[in-house]
């Protein structure tokens, strides 16, 4: 569904990522690890067409080439991404918000689609505050907003970046359990950018790790998992 | 009753400020783009109304007009703003502040130096009395469609989907575009629509200021402080604002002739320095 071939991602003459390839199969949950500043966020806005940075190298989603293609093009054709510092919108309600990532994919063959009765089924406290603007929202729940308002979207895949960053535990678990809810329901292929989690990576179907910019580990989650000192050594866990 | 009639002046010439802030609040707020051209189609409302409301009729031609300026608008984002979306604000200001002065010389030549007078239309031509109080019927004219103009951007950005968008646009562009909305589509038709008002705006203005090639020039500045003043992209905050230097500047020649033309910026001080977002702005793309 997307392969990335030999990707280098620069911010002005700086260059974050060297060389990357990964090759994500359509339905699988995928883990992208590392350490702050490891590059996986650069990742994730090159592959959605962001700027900056400036790329080069071939992203292909369904064998079509959307290397620096607009973000609303590469939204439009079925990636949905769910930034890391949520970027919800303050000025507008909730269902406002959700309605901003409505729109339909013609690319995906499943008859089951996100609504806005899964976003309220999901995330209860979205249809309790659905009247009230984003600026009244706690971080927990603008993380919730941001999940669903991107599924309303229908991605054939979704792009997590550290969905639990900055949440207290409780929080964080509630929204680990709401994506692996949804990916049951759903069978959205997903990436998840963390810097490590334990709880998805039990679910995850592959994961890489990255550090200095670079791919330093491809393989079974079970390998990471298995293996404290692997964990210790390339992600400073465990 | 001067008072009063000054005042009531004050409310029309808010609203017409407030109409021509609205779409330069707009444009700035979608595209991070401090568009100084917006003047310039303020003043080709104006010019193009003079040209053709003999011929076609008052109402047909105040249609017409605000649709030639908004062609214009059109134009201007293609060739000039389009080269400054991303960048630092200073480089718009600077290219578009260029074109507009371009632009009034171009007029200048075209249409001559002189000064051109417009009528007001009949159905609006007289006074209205109330006891022993009369007022222009022209003046209640503007107000009435001024205000119209405000409430229809107004429902516009608050009751439609677009506007939701447009909304969401000024908060945080980048978000909108990854959530699959055409950015730039929506750069374009915000910028006809606030060429559109501004024409609208500078054919209201007509019958009472003259046609004259600077009358963009006098209302581009306080244009931008009610921007400033109302926050940025704030409809209600815009209104407010712009009711508050045309009550000023009315006013102001009852307590202090003199110092009248100084007023709005000491309100545009006094309201930034307690509220640096203007009355009623919020967080932006520009911060």
């Amino acid at each position: 569904m997307l392969k990335i071939e030999n990707l280098d991602v620069f911010y002005g003459q700086a260059q974050v990522a060297f060389k990357i390839s990964l090759h994500i199969k359509r339905g699988h949950f995928v883990g992208l690890f590392g350490r702050n500043g490891s590059g996986k966020s650069s990742v994730f806005r090159s592959i959605m067409g962001l700027k900056p940075p400036r790329v080069e190298g071939r992203i292909l989603f369904n064998d079509t080439d959307i290397t620096a293609k607009p973000s609303f093009t590469i939204s439009k054709m079925g990636i949905g991404w769910v930034p890391e510092d949520r970027k919800i919108f303050p000025n507008i309600t909730i269902k406002r918000n959700l309605q901003l990532g409505e729109k339909s994919n013609k690319a995906l063959k499943s008859d089951r689609l996100f609504s806005y009765a899964d976003a309220y089924r999901f995330f209860p406290k979205l249809y309790e505050m659905r009247d009230k603007l984003g600026s009244q929202m706690s971080g927990g729940e603008q993380q919730m907003l941001t999940i669903a308002r991107t599924m309303m979207g229908n991605p054939s895949l979704l792009l997590l970046d550290e969905p639990t960053e900055g949440l207290a535990p409780n929080i964080a678990r509630d929204v680990m359990k709401m994506i692996l809810e949804i990916r049951k329901n759903f069978n959205t292929t997903t990436i998840v950018v963390e810097q490590f989690s334990e709880t998805l990576l039990k679910h995850m179907d592959y994961c890489y790790v990255m550090e200095m910019g670079e791919i330093i580990f491809t393989g079974e989650p079970r390998l990471l998992l298995d293996d404290e000192g692997l964990q210790r050594r390339l992600l400073g866990v465990g | 009753m001067l008072t009063l009639s000054l005042f009531l002046n004050g409310i029309v010439l808010g609203l017409v400020y407030a109409a021509v802030a609205l779409g330069f609040s707009l444009v700035l707020g979608v595209s991070g783009v401090i568009n100084f051209a917006h003047s310039i189609t303020f003043t080709f409302g104006a010019y193009f109304f003079w040209a053709m409301y003999k011929h076609v009729g008052y109402l047909p031609a105040m249609l017409l007009a605000p649709a030639a300026v908004a062609v214009i608008g059109f134009f201007v984002e293609r060739l000039v703003i389009r080269r400054v979306y991303g960048q630092d604000p200073l480089f718009g200001l600077l290219i578009t502040l260029g074109f507009a002065m371009g632009m009034e010389e171009l007029i200048r030549m075209v249409f001559g130096p002189a000064t051109h007078n417009v009528d007001a239309p009949s159905f609006a031509n007289g006074v209205i009395i109330f006891g022993n109080f009369l007022y222009s019927q022209y003046r209640l004219f503007i107000a009435l469609v001024a205000a119209i103009m405000v409430a229809a951007v107004w429902l516009f950005t608050e009751k439609s989907r677009y506007g939701t968008v447009v909304k969401a646009g000024m908060f945080n562009s980048e978000m909108v575009g990854a959530l699959g909305h055409d950015l730039y589509k929506m750069r374009i038709w915000i910028l006809v629509l606030g060429s559109f008002i501004a024409g609208l705006a500078g054919i209201l203005a007509a019958p009472i200021w003259s046609v004259k090639s600077g009358m963009g020039s006098s209302i581009l500045m306080p244009s931008f402080l009610i921007v400033l003043m109302g926050g940025l992209g704030s409809i209600p905050g815009t209104l407010v604002a712009g009711l508050m230097v045309g009550i000023t500047l009315s006013m102001g020649v009852l307590v202090a002739p003199r110092f009248v033309d100084i007023m709005p910026y000491i309100l545009m001080g006094l309201i930034v320095y307690f509220w640096p977002r203007g009355l009623m702005g919020q967080q932006n793309i520009i911060e």
